[in-house]
């Protein structure tokens, strides 16, 4: 508990250095803000943006009114689309993370069996095979493969969307039309998830109560995912939480090329079209929501493992 | 309308056109190749119209300032996507002539010193205001007000009513141009007028009196448009116009991409200036798989414009270099796969007083002459030769800029390259913060669009040329009611550049919209008063009329 | 039966083992990075086992990868900007052309050698930064605990709440063009110091964790007893020690940074449009991929860039492994 409460106030320190770094962003441009942000403004439009920012104030009273107008929800109106920067990370968000659990669900999917299956016969040939095989997987970046699936399944043969689609039909549709940006994702993920469950895999069945499961004749199947995958399964987890937070805006490069409207498609393009306030607002998103996860994944791991409870305690 | 100036748009596309991804280019002289035609091919006609459908529309950016037509920053994407909504007062034929749209008529007096324009009657905004002279009158005030239009404008002094129907502009000079600048490449659309006042509302929810209403809009994801079911207009046979129930427009800022999702079947229509899009598009035109319709009436030149009050481009010899080094030819072929007309001059073959060769002779790509040029400057200039060329940062442009500076550098210069994304690299021309940089710009049929952009301290006349005899041209041409001196004094301003090299010409940009064979009338419709369709100007095409066969 | 949790593993061998996939992703690469790796510490067992062939290969692809890179200059290849105008798109085999040309007719061969040049740069260059920087930060944290501790922890939790490819996005964009330390920074500079920062907080992540488990060893313990200083300890007894998991991670770090480098080339965030990378060179291929007309563009630099960071990922894997004593067949 006394943890928890610890890491509760780290948390928040945490948070607002985050927050205060994503707010220097603007302070950071070279020159004059209203300036930069909008170039080509009128002097009226330019004396609002320095109001609504209040460079003329001092700096930690600036601070102090950006964070209660984020704390109230309000991020700022972008100076060129003239819409509230909230409006368009609402409809950003939830592109991106069904783009995230598409892809990890995908990767989980192929890594559980084949990570189970691997430890239980390591060594083997098909465990070798698999590993080769993840280990491919795992220098393809993302990028490259999605030019190739793009190429061979949306062009030439036409399984696949080959951008985002804006409306899809039914479930199968939307099963579709996420695929190739997913699969590209999964790749890569999957074969960290693999490798990583394997190793604790092998490490789990080496444990005393494994051998003393297999003397009682319980069934190799029984063993494996009854008894020795929930065991293995805590730095698989954890994994999965870090990749899930760095996937929320990091994984543009797939975003921008299949066009998917999501958060890292909006931070590229507030980056290249210099909306540097939708680009704030954008940073502390993804940024509050790394940590978050983060957090969530150290608490539950530090729950769930025991190791770490008995380490704490001997530390 | 009773005047017959030609054609044209005038141009401040400031941010917008110049905006639409600048583009490259090198020097003058050299022949022209290839015959890519203007105007139209491929699947306009097909049939009889039939209303209903809709269609996704591939555009090649996003417009992230919203589409308020008095206040945006619009580039070519976002000015298709404005002329779905707002109709302008007047819009070119097929020669080039502008003629009345959303006028009635557009009058100038006899000293061109008062245009007076009357609206058609009984035609309403899309939120029930009525189009009249008030409406009229709102919007000139809000263009003038605005930073974009301001300086464009400059030379209107007040605007009058007249009567509910008609409004008087009163001009500082004589304006012979100026029905060309009511069309402003298709973006001076008539706003509604209780929309102009906020101008958030006016970039996220437009009304004006066009073919389809604003219906919704997710940022870098589309923007809909519905059929205006009170649209003022009918085609020739009757029917109600728009034949669309719906266009979604999509921005697809990956070009390779847009085609994929047009040959998959996840666009129906799409815009593209990009010479490999274009190749491929015409290979899937003879399958019969696409359809195309391609554009270079009043096309926008691409070209390297240079600074021409700093080193080295302030010194003849350099930019005569610079253009004797550069192998245009070669350019063409590897970036555009040939496609692009190569040109000496900044005229479109339809912009009055074009001519063709304005240098004599032209200048032709001449590795040998341009070595002893380069060592004619170096021998003044403490043996450099150095500068920076700058040019926006995608693939397409990239890779232009990387074969001009190899061929600038085999004839002894020393270059770099400098990229940024367009809204930076525009900045930086406004700033004076460039030596040579790779531009387009300058479409339309009227010479007189241009005045701004070459007018000595015009705040856009970006390479700071200074030139008595240009400023001259440009004055004159404004006002001269003789169509003969408006037309000697333009083919004097080309042969300024010509003898000049103020900048070095490339080729006209090339548009294409590919789409699927089922999508037609990308031309429009039959205009309003007959006399044909509406001509196409660079980027801009009318929406009105597309629709789409069984 | 019911499920017994596994024994308490000894303090050494749990510390930061939650965080952590073992290497490149080769996705969002850069958040690899910011994960630290489970590094076991354990005795350091000399050449027990063979190198496979795996690793040889490895090695051998980067020694010839690096080699080249280096020699550059001087080897007979196609000088980096010169053009054959007659290998535009043309394929692998063209006479004089091993690979070819790419779309605007560098020799693809010397093109992907001199993109090695620069991408095996950007990747050792920011790598170094995180190891100097990242390193000291971590060796000094885990071994005098206190307060520093504190502070540097809190400062790397901070760096490492940025997703690592957005924040190196972010910086690549701010840093360019600037003036720092009186150095303007050029493309190469603004890419090595963006990847370089973002790789710090991981690699000093790791040495922290590495050297906390080391200090608390019995020869460090007596070497303190015998009044060693400090420095001594740190740099003589716990160092050598803690290298071997940094030099793992290291191999996977570079691998990460060359794909981010190709990323931000990819999307014109790069060290510079003209110059040779193999981010740049896929890029500049994709257009001729989806034509057909030349695919070789992007295949052959998508296959260099595969075997690189493959090669470093098995590289990487093989020393943990032979510092490992967890991953041992049933």
């Amino acid at each position: 508990m006394r943890m928890i409460v610890t890491k509760l106030i780290q948390l928040v320190v945490v948070l607002l250095v985050v927050s205060f770094l994503s707010f220097m962003l603007i302070n950071l441009l070279p020159g004059d803000p209203a300036e930069v942000i909008i170039p080509f403004g009128t002097p009226q439009a330019r004396a609002q943006l320095r109001h609504d920012i209040g460079t003329d104030k001092p700096l930690p009273q600036q601070y102090a009114h950006w964070l209660n107008n984020v704390l109230h929800g309000n991020l700022g109106q972008d100076y060129q689309t003239h819409q509230q920067a909230s409006t368009i990370i609402k409809q950003a968000l939830p592109k991106s993370l069904q783009l995230l659990f598409y892809a990890e669900v995908l990767a989980l999917l192929i890594a559980i069996p084949l990570g189970v299956f691997s430890a239980y016969r390591a060594g083997s040939v098909a465990d070798r095979i698999a590993n080769l095989t993840v280990f491919g997987l795992l220098s393809v970046p993302d990028f490259i493969l999605l030019f190739l699936l793009t190429y061979y399944l949306g062009v030439k043969n036409r399984v696949f969307p080959v951008i985002y689609p804006t409306n899809t039909s039914g479930v199968s549709g939307w099963f579709k039309a996420w695929f190739l940006p997913a699969a590209s994702l999964a790749a890569g993920q999957l074969a960290v998830y693999m490798r990583l469950l394997r190793t604790d895999m092998i490490a789990t069945l080496q444990e005393d109560y494994i051998t003393m499961a297999k003397s009682k004749g319980l069934t190799n199947g029984r063993i494996l995912w009854r008894h020795a995958l929930r065991p293995s399964s805590f730095s698989l987890l954890t994994a999965t939480g870090l990749s899930v937070g760095a996937l929320i805006g990091g994984a543009f490069i797939v975003e921008v090329i299949y066009s998917i409207p999501g958060m890292g498609l909006t931070l590229f393009n507030a980056i290249s079209q210099r909306q540097y306030v939708l680009l704030q607002a954008c940073v502390l998103v993804i940024a509050v929501g790394y940590v978050l996860i983060n957090f969530v994944v150290d608490i539950l791991y530090s729950v769930l493992d025991p190791r770490i409870r008995h380490a704490r305690a001997a530390a | 309308m009773q005047h017959s100036a030609r054609a044209n748009r005038w141009s401040v596309r400031f941010l917008a056109s110049v905006a639409a991804l600048a583009v490259v280019a090198a020097a003058c002289g050299g022949g022209s190749s290839n015959k890519s035609g203007s105007g139209s091919s491929g699947s306009n006609s097909g049939g009889t119209p039939v209303a209903g459908g809709s269609i996704t529309y591939g555009l090649d950016a996003e417009s992230p300032e919203g589409f308020c037509d008095t206040t945006a920053q619009l580039a070519a994407a976002g000015i298709l996507e404005n002329l779905a909504i707002f109709d302008t007062l007047t819009v070119p034929n097929e020669k080039g002539q502008m003629v009345p749209y959303l006028a009635q008529s557009v009058t100038p007096s006899p000293d061109y010193k008062t245009w007076t324009i009357k609206v058609r009657p009984n035609i309403k905004f899309q939120d029930g205001e009525p189009l009249d002279s008030n409406a009229v009158k709102a919007n000139f005030e809000a263009y003038r007000k605005g930073p974009l239009f301001g300086f464009v404008f400059q030379n209107i002094v007040d605007e009058r009513i007249v009567d509910p129907l008609t409004v008087a502009v009163d001009m500082k000079v004589p304006w012979i141009a100026f029905p060309s600048f009511l069309f402003g490449t298709g973006r001076v659309g008539i706003v509604a007028p209780n929309t102009l006042a906020n101008p958030t509302s006016c970039s996220n929810h437009p009304v004006g009196t066009g073919p389809y209403m604003f219906k919704d809009w997710v940022v870098n994801d589309h923007m809909t448009v519905v059929k205006n079911p009170n649209y003022w207009r009918k085609d020739s046979a009757g029917r109600q116009l728009p034949y669309l129930d719906q266009i979604t427009f999509r921005p697809i800022i990956d070009p390779v991409s847009r085609l994929n999702a047009l040959k998959a079947g996840q666009l129906d229509l799409m815009m593209t200036d990009n010479g490999d899009t274009i190749f491929q598009a015409r290979q899937a035109v003879n399958q019969g798989t696409l359809a195309d319709v391609e554009n270079q009436q009043s096309a926008e030149i691409g070209y390297t414009m240079l600074r021409v009050n700093k080193p080295p481009f302030d010194d003849q010899t350099a930019r005569e270099a610079a253009a004797y080094a550069a192998d245009r030819d070669e350019l063409n072929q590897i970036t555009n796969h040939g496609l692009n007309t190569l040109t000496n001059t900044p005229f479109a073959p339809d912009v009055f007083g074009y001519v063709k060769e304005p240098r004599q002779p032209p200048i032709k790509f001449d590795l040998n002459k341009a070595k002893q040029l380069v060592s004619q400057y170096k021998a003044a200039h403490g043996g450099k030769f150095e500068f920076t060329l700058s040019s926006t940062n995608d693939p397409t442009t990239i890779k232009l800029a990387q074969l001009l500076q190899s061929q600038w550098q085999a004839a002894g210069m020393t270059v770099h390259l400098r990229s940024a994304d367009q809204g930076t690299l525009i900045n930086q021309a406004l700033g004076g913060d460039f030596q040579a940089t790779l531009w387009r710009n300058h479409p339309g049929a009227d010479p007189d669009t241009q005045y701004v952009w070459w007018h000595s301290g015009s705040p856009v006349n970006f390479g700071s040329i200074n030139d008595p005899q240009i400023d001259h041209d440009l004055d004159e041409g404004r006002s001269a009611t003789d169509p003969n001196t408006r037309k000697a004094d333009y083919e004097d301003l080309q042969k300024v550049f010509g003898q000049k090299l103020y900048n070095l010409w490339s080729w006209y940009a090339l548009w294409a919209f590919i789409s699927k064979p089922t999508v037609h009338g990308i031309n429009g419709p039959d205009l309003p008063d007959g006399g044909g369709k509406q001509g196409l100007v660079a980027s801009v095409h009318p929406m009105v009329g597309l629709w789409v066969s069984k | 039966m019911p499920e017994q949790p596994r024994s308490p593993i000894p303090l050494e061998e749990s510390i930061e083992t939650g965080s952590a996939p073992h290497g490149a992703t080769g996705l969002d690469p850069i958040p690899a990075v910011a994960q630290a790796i489970a590094i076991e510490a354990a005795p350091v067992h000399h050449g027990k086992r063979k190198l496979g062939i795996g690793a040889w290969i490895s090695i051998v692809w980067l020694a010839a990868i690096t080699g080249s890179a280096i020699l550059a200059p001087i080897l007979p290849i196609a000088p980096v900007d010169a053009r054959y105008p007659e290998i535009v798109r043309k394929g692998p085999g063209t006479a004089g052309h091993i690979l070819g040309g790419d779309s605007i007719g560098h020799d693809l061969f010397s093109r992907l050698i001199w993109g090695a040049r620069n991408s095996l740069t950007v990747g050792v260059c920011a790598v170094g930064i995180g190891f100097l920087v990242g390193g000291l930060l971590g060796l000094l944290a885990g071994y005098h605990r206190g307060r520093f501790e504190t502070v540097v922890v809190a400062i790397l939790d901070i760096l490492l709440s940025f997703p690592a490819l957005v924040l190196a996005l972010s910086l690549s964009i701010f840093l360019r063009g600037r003036v720092i330390l009186g150095v303007q920074m050029t493309g190469l500079m603004t890419v090595i110091l963006a990847l370089g920062i973002i790789a710090i907080p991981a690699i000093a992540r790791i040495a922290r964790a590495s050297t906390l488990t080391w200090s608390q060893r019995e020869f460090v313990l007596a070497a303190r007893a015998q009044g060693a200083k400090n420095r001594r300890i740190v740099f003589r007894e716990v160092l050598p020690n803690v290298l071997p998991a940094m030099l793992s991670f290291a191999c996977l770090a570079v691998a990460v940074v060359i794909v981010a480098e190709a990323a931000l080339s990819i999307i014109g965030a790069g060290i510079g449009p003209d110059k040779a990378t193999w981010g740049n060179i896929i890029n500049d291929g994709r257009g001729d991929l989806t034509t057909g007309e030349a695919p070789h563009i992007v295949f052959c630099a998508s296959a260099v860039i595969f075997l690189t960071v493959m090669s470093l990922n098995y590289l990487g894997d093989t020393i943990r492994q032979r510092f490992d004593v967890r991953e041992s067949a049933i």
